[in-house]
């Protein structure tokens, strides 16, 4: 089973992704050089910046189409799945979904293709960890937070952002920051590598199944099971 | 407390600015030319026009209405101020100051009117009489503003402080910024660094170090404020994963190698950061711009009073793509300070949330600024990045007519 990552952001989700699927998958291989993909390999690209989202997703497909093509003439496997996974922001999560979807669809047989939209933020999945919120916050600011809206309790896509924050995903963001922080864990986008570790992966997929929460998580985890991945 | 709108009309450079009206957080954005870094010169214009800075020119042959909230209220300052040739010729010149220009050369306020909440406090009308909530001041030189001139009256005290509180931003050119990396000792030799030092010991006077070298600011939150210090070295690390830690510290205790005692570096402060796997300091002039800016940045924003309205031209001048959207993070992260910026890049305008934006567009000399978020062609949903998405909108691309 070959598989194509596409993930939108600045470096998190890329060291996430990649973690997460060595974690899934472990017999899967990265492949560095689209020469090298034959069999239980996977890519993965992250968009990030002055690049435009749908540039890039027209030349994975093109990229993909094109080694299918080849594969077919020289004994390897082709993709089977690509994944678009990004960020909601701003715009309804129903409504990013249908865009991907739409765009994705049957430009890229016989790989099927999934969109992944981290509503609104990847870090918002993260706030799924109920074990890392402290039931007594030490920090100012979580405590805050944590009246404003409990992520342990409530869904953390639901959360809305806090007034004096001009972004909501950056609230998302500091609220985690300041979660991890109270377990002496240290999150930065740069260096997200709390949440890499397997058992973190673990418990967002316990929160989703036992609550129903981060909903956008939960069609990762659906299609990841589809695929016989450990999760 | 913010700008509410301006507008600037200005007989000198034969520029005009239609009224635009101003969020907590505005992007300029447009195409070269359009007039985005003279709206941040018209703003730095009115806020000398008020505040008289010294050895300043007044704002030759300019007229202008802002309007600003303060915590007194809301106050709508309206200025116009006469030609001088004279002054034209030196403000365009190479000598800055009025330094060279006779009392008589000087450009002189013709008319102003100061509102509170709507009612008239002070005018000024063309024979030079002022009145002060309707009784007339004694005679005030016509050089200078009624908001500078009365900024002891309680009335108008408060918008000659939220003028005050205008900043054009010192990280605008990092090259000035490198020349306060060192002190000289001439200039603030350690012994005098720390009777400063001394003095500032609240938090509340950090904002008073502005305009202080780089270096001095540094070493006092260094020994005064540890706590921020440590703050400010958390937000730089995120940045540059790299850098493990910065201090200002004696240049022989920096260094790897001695120095001699008699030498012009002995004895002077200067900032190193330490970067994992480099076991020396990275001294001052070997720090790279992209990293000197963003330190510079983190520093200012940390040491202006809240409610400031900071100005940054060009935002990304200096700045890596490694740096720029966390840099921009930080900027959107100060929720109490109101900040108008310019930029053409698309790290930093995929970085900011189109409804910050302001599309600065030109016909002929007359500079209007307009909500993208309002303009009808402007998609929200659509998949394309928010960069391609502005630069394609008709109005962008025919914003200078």
């Amino acid at each position: 089973m070959n598989l194509y990552f596409l993930v939108e952001g600045r470096q998190t989700e890329k060291k996430v992704y990649q973690s997460w699927i060595s974690h899934v998958f472990s017999d899967l291989k990265k492949a560095d050089v689209i020469g090298d993909v034959r069999t239980n390999n996977y890519r993965l690209f992250s968009i990030e910046g002055n690049t435009d989202r749908l540039d890039n997703i027209e030349k994975a497909i093109s990229e993909i189409n094109w080694h299918n093509k080849m594969a077919a003439e020289q004994g390897k496997e082709p993709f089977d799945h690509l994944f678009v996974c990004l960020d909601a922001e701003e715009v309804d999560w129903p409504i990013r979904v249908t865009q991907v979807e739409h765009l994705l669809s049957n430009q890229v047989s016989p790989t099927q293709s999934h969109a992944i939209v981290h509503n609104c933020c990847i870090e918002t999945w993260f706030l799924g960890n109920r074990e890392m919120m402290k039931r007594n916050p030490q920090s100012e600011n979580l405590r805050v937070w944590k009246t404003f809206y409990d992520v342990s309790v409530g869904c953390p896509e639901s959360m809305a952002c806090y007034p004096g924050f001009r972004v909501k995903a950056e609230f998302h963001l500091e609220y985690l920051k300041e979660m991890l922080r109270e377990r002496n864990l240290n999150y930065s986008k740069k260096l997200p590598r709390a949440v890499q570790d397997e058992n973190y992966l673990r418990a967002l997929v316990n929160r989703y199944e036992t609550t129903g929460h981060i909903q956008s998580f939960g069609r990762l985890v659906t299609v990841w099971r589809s695929l016989r991945g450990n999760i | 407390m913010p700008i509410l709108s301006f507008s600037l009309k200005d007989t000198v450079y034969g520029w005009k600015l239609n009224e635009v009206t101003l969020q907590d957080f505005n992007l300029l954005v447009g195409l070269s030319g359009s007039g985005k870094s003279n709206i941040l010169r018209s703003l730095q214009m009115i806020r000398t026009a008020g505040t008289q800075q010294p050895g300043s020119l007044p704002a030759n042959g300019a007229e202008w209405a802002i309007k600003v909230k303060t915590d007194e209220g809301v106050f709508e300052w309206l200025a116009k101020v006469s030609v001088s040739s004279a002054a034209a010729f030196f403000q365009t010149g190479q000598n800055g100051g009025r330094g060279d220009l006779q009392l008589s050369d000087l450009p002189i306020f013709e008319k102003e009117q100061l509102f509170k909440n709507g009612k008239e406090i002070v005018s000024r009308n063309e024979y030079g009489v002022i009145k002060l909530e309707g009784r007339e001041t004694p005679k005030l030189r016509n050089t200078d503003s009624v908001v500078s001139l009365l900024s002891n009256e309680p009335l108008v005290a408060p918008m000659f402080h939220f003028l005050n509180r205008i900043i054009f931003s010192e990280a605008g050119n990092y090259e000035q910024g490198a020349q306060y990396l060192f002190v000289e000792p001439e200039t603030i030799p350690l012994p005098r660094a720390e009777e400063i030092r001394a003095v500032f010991t609240d938090l509340e006077q950090l904002p008073r170090l502005r305009g202080f070298p780089l270096l001095l600011k540094g070493y006092i939150l260094q020994e005064n404020f540890p706590q921020v210090m440590r703050r400010l070295k958390e937000r730089y690390s995120e940045i540059f994963e790299t850098v493990t830690d910065f201090k200002v510290g004696k240049i022989e205790e920096m260094l790897p190698h001695p120095i001699a005692d008699n030498t012009r570096l002995s004895g002077q402060l200067v900032l190193g950061i330490k970067e994992k796997g480099v076991s020396d300091w990275i001294l001052g002039h070997l720090i790279s711009a992209g990293m000197l800016k963003t330190l510079i940045h983190l520093f200012e924003l940390e040491m202006m009073p809240a409610d400031s309205v900071v100005l940054v031209d060009e935002f990304e001048n200096g700045l890596g793509v490694n740096c720029l959207p966390a840099v921009t993070d930080i900027f959107l992260r100060h929720t109490d300070k109101q900040f108008i910026l310019t930029s053409h890049h698309p790290y930093v305008i995929n970085n900011i949330p189109w409804r910050y934006w302001k599309l600065v567009t030109r016909k002929g000399s007359e500079v209007t600024v307009k909500e993208v978020a309002a303009l009808p062609s402007f998609d929200k949903e659509s998949l394309l990045s928010q960069f391609v998405l502005l630069t394609n909108l008709d109005e962008y691309q025919e914003a200078i007519q």
